[in-house]
């Protein structure tokens, strides 16, 4: 049925030359309603773009322009040359790397558990990890900064890598579980018939079969190690092992009469995240709605 | 179904380990804190009871924060689900460039909070700063912005909501596409207008979604930390503290860990009858669905 058909007239009937004009206009009213809306929503991002290639000379005039002629790169040059910008961006790439690695590892033989089997607990296991996601890290910070302290990992990659993986469960499991309960059991049951044993069927066929949810789950995974905060600022003390979210903090605050340099480092930061977001986009919507939803 | 009894809790062992480690034990840990009387500098830290939470009540900074704690879900609950609300229905309509749009209007989700932060502290800056001079072209009189004590928390409420209503946008547009076309079609030759179709079809349609988001933002928000404790820390003179950037003020900054955990478990009592309240509804969904 055509969406717009049915809400924009009469179905039936005739359509005289009045009715297309009005049926234009209205058209043409939305479409500028849409790109008002959108101008003002993606205007932060533009004004940040626009302000890390803008030169200096241009960045305090009064009125500003918020498209910049003579775009530069400098800033870019800056924060990946003398602020040595990549470092910290190793570490958050091996945080987010293990993040992901150690989701998929830890979550998909979970959701396996809850997609294909019954047995005592399922549900208030099934309830207890969802009740992660709305858990006050507050709580927890104190605790976990003491105990980590103790057992001597806490100014670690490590340390930020056990942390973001125990939040990126949630998520993991309930995606994963989502894609795996799309997978007809006839699937398994044939594997079985073949000499796969149970736990086998976990990585010879669901995990094979569900690779778009499998890819949705891993960037999920990657975005939430990539722009973690809380932790990395509390637990990570020794400069040489700050993440790029902390350690933007740390270097540009020097800078901060720098805007430039702050929204370069800031556009940096973003890209992988964006890019793999955008990567995965459909399958992403289609976890969490089963995640968040669903249940 | 597997015949299988062992493997289940086999395949769950390394998640629930993971869970009881970095959560369980730590919130137990928390509360037997809160408890206490420990500082940083406290060896050997004593069972004071309740103490903690007898002093909260009566420190006026944690009131002022209290206050704030109430506001701040109303603003950034309110801005974010309302604006996913009215972003959804616009994306479900029918137009040029619609994947272009709801892919671009998702891009403040993916940007990492420090970066979100960063951008505002420059639209925000108060003498060169890009909302001022908007501010000036059109004849006001330049804002102030973060240092308006009255304000601030509701300037701070913009860029938290600006990283937190795509969430909403994708799930209620979610919700809208599946919606069956032929209800609108049979509304519209009974007559309908679009305030009734949306009144009687639309709304009814998306009402649990709708109920999960907000409770989802609620919690989200309720816990934000990141974007408020890099623009302002807190300030200024403690207008826009949450719980969560109290919290963590005083056991970073003072290294109260005690009176930090006592905090910590008022935002754990709120947040489990929230938890509730989401499982209802979502049991209510399952029904439905």
């Amino acid at each position: 049925m055509d969406a717009n058909r049915a809400l924009s007239g009469p179905p039936y009937g005739a359509r005289g030359f009045g009715w297309r004009v009005q049926r234009a206009m209205r058209k043409g009213l939305l479409h500028l309603l849409i790109a008002a809306v959108i101008i003002v929503f993606i205007f932060p991002i533009w004004v940040g773009v626009d302000t890390s290639i803008k030169p200096a000379s241009q960045l305090r005039k009064f009125p500003t322009s918020v498209l910049t002629t003579s775009p530069t790169m400098e800033k870019y040059a800056q924060a990946l040359g003398p602020l040595k910008l990549y470092r910290y961006m190793g570490n958050t790439v091996i945080v987010a790397g293990a993040t992901t690695l150690l989701g998929l590892l830890v979550g998909s033989p979970a959701a396996y558990a809850l997609s294909r089997f019954r047995f005592r607990g399922r549900s208030f296991f099934a309830r207890t990890v969802l009740l992660i996601y709305m858990f006050p890290p507050m709580l927890l910070i104190i605790p976990l900064y003491l105990m980590m302290t103790a057992v001597k990992v806490r100014d670690s990659l490590f340390s930020l890598i056990v942390t973001d993986t125990t939040f990126a469960l949630p998520f993991s499991i309930w995606m994963l579980k989502a894609f795996f309960d799309t997978v007809p059991r006839d699937l398994d049951d044939a594997a079985l018939i073949d000499g796969c044993t149970p736990l086998s069927v976990l990585h010879r066929v669901l995990l094979p079969v569900s690779g778009p949810g499998v890819v949705a789950t891993a960037v999920f995974c990657f975005m939430l190690g990539w722009g973690e905060y809380l932790f990395a600022v509390t637990f990570i003390t020794t400069q040489s092992l700050q993440p790029i979210t902390v350690a933007v903090y740390a270097l540009i605050s020097p800078f901060a009469v720098d805007p430039s340099l702050l929204m370069a480092t800031s556009v940096i930061s973003a890209i992988p995240p964006v890019i793999f977001f955008f990567a995965a986009q459909r399958w992403i919507v289609q976890g969490l709605m089963a995640g968040a939803i669903k249940g | 179904m597997h015949q299988s009894k062992i493997l289940p809790y086999l395949l769950l062992l390394p998640a629930a380990v993971l869970i009881v480690a970095v959560v369980g034990y730590p919130m137990v840990y928390g509360i037997s804190l809160s408890l206490t009387d420990r500082t940083l500098h406290s060896i050997e830290a004593d069972f004071i009871g309740l103490e903690n939470f007898r002093k909260l009540l009566q420190d006026d900074r944690f009131l002022t924060v209290a206050g704030n704690s109430v506001l701040w879900p109303i603003y950034t609950v309110i801005g974010s689900v309302l604006s996913g609300f009215m972003l959804a229905l616009i994306l479900n309509q029918r137009f040029l460039g619609r994947r272009f749009a709801r892919g671009i209007l998702l891009v403040p989700w993916t940007v990492p909070t420090v970066a979100v932060a960063f951008v505002w502290v420059w639209l925000y800056d108060p003498l060169v700063g890009i909302f001022n001079q908007i501010v000036l072209l059109v004849g006001g009189s330049r804002l102030p912005f973060m240092s308006d004590v009255g304000m601030a928390q509701f300037w701070m409420a913009l860029p938290v909501t600006w990283r937190f209503y795509p969430f909403v946008m994708l799930m209620l547009l979610a919700g809208l596409q599946a919606i069956d076309q032929e209800l609108y079609a049979a509304a519209a030759v009974d007559g309908a207008n679009m305030l009734q179709r949306f009144w009687h079809i639309t709304l009814p349609m998306v009402r649990g979604i709708l109920g999960l988001v907000t409770v989802l933002e609620f919690i989200w928000l309720f816990n934000h930390f990141d974007i408020i404790w890099i623009m302002t820390g807190g300030g200024p003179a403690d207008a826009t503290h949450n719980f969560a950037t109290y919290a963590y003020y005083q056991g970073f900054k003072t290294f109260k860990y005690a009176y930090a955990s006592a905090i910590g478990v008022v935002m754990l009592v709120i947040l489990f009858f929230s938890s509730l309240v989401y499982l209802y509804l979502q049991d209510r969904m399952e029904i439905e669905l």
